[in-house]
């Protein structure tokens, strides 16, 4: 995953070096990178939202018992943490989602951020539960 | 401007995710399994495909919709599932 990381970090830059020295008076390049960005953020909310699920129709643990291999079984208090992350996230991702349809050349980092943390809140509850 | 470490860091939270399943796995296999469009769509996008705003809307409103099933409450607790 680290080589793809950085493959795409190659990617990115040839790509915004591109920007720079390219002119196409048709083509939005900045616009382009957005939507790309967006695309990559709103597939990673689709992972989390698709990991959501399947960890919340795992049967409840009953009350005392802990989750293991022998004992598959979803912790109550993680889904309701998961659940108030994931509002958070869709929230989020949506706003980014809005922000860019409405401002289509306006700057995105602020939106970006906010459903990046969001995402990140997400992932740190899915990982409380694999604990 | 979204520079080159913003897609990077973007990218990154996908990774962060996935290894949260991967820790989970194989109990939530099943959400490995579902998300693979999703992977395949990040890879599309190393690989240098462009995305496009009626693709974002279609699928911001497929994850939407199963963000509404997952966000339906849990059924009341009997005090048996406490946890």
């Amino acid at each position: 995953m680290r080589k793809l990381v950085a493959a795409i970090a190659v990617v990115s830059g040839l790509a915004l070096a591109g920007c720079q020295t390219v002119s196409l008076p048709s083509l939005n390049l900045n616009a382009a990178v957005s939507l790309n960005t967006i695309y990559g953020i709103e597939n990673a909310y689709g992972i989390a939202v698709n990991a959501a699920n399947a960890y919340k129709a795992l049967p409840l643990c009953r009350t005392g018992s802990v989750p293991g291999a022998a004992n598959v079984c979803a912790k109550r208090s993680v889904i309701v943490n998961l659940q108030a992350a994931m509002r958070k996230a869709r929230l989020a991702v949506n706003n980014l989602v809005g922000f860019q349809k409405a401002y289509p050349s306006v700057d995105i980092t602020n939106t970006l951020s906010a459903a990046q943390s969001a995402l990140i809140g997400v992932q740190q509850v899915l990982a409380s539960g694999a604990q | 401007m979204v520079t080159a470490t913003e897609i990077e860091a973007g990218l990154a939270v996908a990774e962060a995710i996935v290894s949260a399943i991967v820790k989970v796995a194989p109990a939530i296999e099943q959400g490995v399994i579902s998300s693979v469009p999703y992977i395949q769509a990040i890879g599309g996008l190393i690989a240098g495909s462009n995305a496009t705003s009626a693709q974002i809307d279609a699928v911001l409103a497929q994850i939407n919709a199963a963000s509404d099933e997952f966000l339906k409450p849990l059924p009341p607790d009997d005090g048996s599932t406490t946890t």
